[in-house]
């Protein structure tokens, strides 16, 4: 039987199995791992608490046959229980969440990946300016154009690459944004794909507020981008300001 | 090795919910030892189970002949609803013996990573429970997971100005010792401290 270890983890997300234990889906350093917690769901077990959703804790893990290892012992690091109470900024962390499962299926090691997911869950945390759902929101859509970047797939929209002038469209399959004398693709701004540079420039959490038409046109870029070149579906990007 | 009929046996066997295969030889092969009659009557307790138990209309728990038992009771009191999210949710909440209200079974908890929409459960009817009027309290019994916290959210916000929302208090198990206690369950615990009646 392989040793068991411990490592640092953050739970994305379980699903309830057999009579009282829970599959656990966790993101390390080391990549994706999923574990069983046997008899996690029972009132009396200490690790149900520590298994929730956006938490974030140092697992013992004991590898098993199957892809399936044991988790045998958690110890919090993080907690997350103010963003689970808050229905509002768990739905946009729901969001970030899955664009983290989706674009990055595979078990394999990324230390950005894991420490970016772990800064994005505590900004989460934090004030998120006038309007609670548009900071949620923005914060949402900053992460997943990280993401984006981290995965290889950062959009290029600073100027048309055709030649140089004002954006008016972003070609998915591209990657890039044009003028509409240069290519064709979805609608986007200037403005728009200004605030894209920006978002995936800045630290998570400096820029929080954005007009709705922008925050949209973001939203339909990161999805083609998704689509496109993962071939995933980021069903609830956008969604916590205006779903 | 397993003839086929017993094989397709352990196989559905299988398909329950925390039963794996060794187990599922383990009852095949003791079905097919007792006498003849008894395994039969399993048989014919789920043909007949599946035939009868249907949604009961109020609550959407598990009823037979329309209501079931609970909406039926005449004696129970009518003004407050318990919101639990599966009909095996009742139970323990009736064996705890401080709940004489009506009940309200979601049918699953919100998860949009999972799909799980409002539509997907029983929360319209449970807005028009209240909305029929009658209703004092509404006690949001969910479980307390993140799902489960939404869940419980959205259908506050759905009918806090219809009627009083209240929440199961999360703590310590009777019984327990405070060093075993896990973190959020203590956190939760001191926050939500009461003080003590002289």
């Amino acid at each position: 039987m392989a040793t068991a270890y411990a490592a640092e983890a953050i739970v994305l997300r379980s699903f309830r199995t057999g009579e009282a234990d829970r599959v656990v889906h966790l993101l390390t350093p080391a990549g994706r791992v999923n574990v069983i917690a046997k008899g996690a769901r029972k009132t009396t077990a200490k690790m149900g608490a520590r298994l929730e959703p956006m938490t974030r804790i140092e697992a013992m893990i004991q590898p098993g046959k199957s892809d399936l290892s044991t988790i045998t012992g958690a110890h919090v690091q993080w907690t997350g229980d103010d963003l689970r109470r808050d229905p509002i900024r768990v739905l946009a962390a729901t969001a970030g969440i899955e664009a983290v499962v989706r674009l990055f299926p595979e078990p394999e090691a990324d230390r950005r990946l894991f420490d970016g997911l772990a800064r994005y869950l505590v900004a989460m945390t934090e004030p998120l300016g006038d309007d609670v759902r548009v900071g949620a929101d923005v914060l949402t859509l900053a992460f997943v154009l990280k993401l984006l970047a981290l995965a290889g797939w950062r959009p290029e929209v600073a100027a048309c690459v055709g030649c140089g002038g004002t954006v008016e469209v972003f070609d998915a399959a591209a990657g890039c944004a044009y003028c509409s004398a240069c290519g064709s693709g979805i609608p986007l701004d200037q403005t728009s794909a200004d605030a894209v540079g920006r978002l995936i420039g800045e630290p998570l959490g400096a820029l929080l507020e954005l007009p709705p038409a922008q925050r949209a046109a973001i939203v339909r870029v990161c999805r083609a981008m998704a689509e496109e070149h993962g071939g995933v579906r980021l069903a609830l990007l956008g969604l916590t300001a205006t779903g | 090795m397993l003839p086929p009929s017993a094989e397709a046996l352990v196989r559905e066997l299988t398909r329950l919910p925390g039963v794996g295969r060794r187990s599922a030889q383990r009852l095949a092969v003791h079905l097919l030892r007792v006498p003849e009659g008894d395994a039969l009557q399993l048989a014919t307790a789920i043909e007949t189970a599946r035939a009868r138990i249907r949604p009961c209309p109020e609550c959407y728990g598990f009823a037979e002949d329309g209501l079931c038992p609970i909406c039926r009771d005449t004696r129970r009191e009518d003004n407050v609803i318990c919101v639990v999210e599966a009909p095996q949710d009742v139970d323990p909440i009736e064996r705890s013996g401080a709940f004489r209200g009506r009940y309200h079974v979601l049918g699953g908890a919100l998860s949009p990573l999972d799909g799980v929409d409002p539509e997907d459960l029983t929360i319209s009817q449970l807005v028009q429970r209240v909305e029929r009027g009658g209703i004092d309290e509404v006690i949001v019994a969910t479980n307390p997971t993140m799902t489960g916290e939404a869940t419980a959210a959205y259908i506050a916000g759905l009918l806090r100005e219809h009627t009083r929302i209240t929440r199961l208090a999360s703590g310590l198990p009777v019984g327990g010792d405070l060093e075993f206690a896990d973190e959020v369950t203590l956190g939760r615990a001191l926050e939500g401290r009461r003080s003590i009646d002289a």
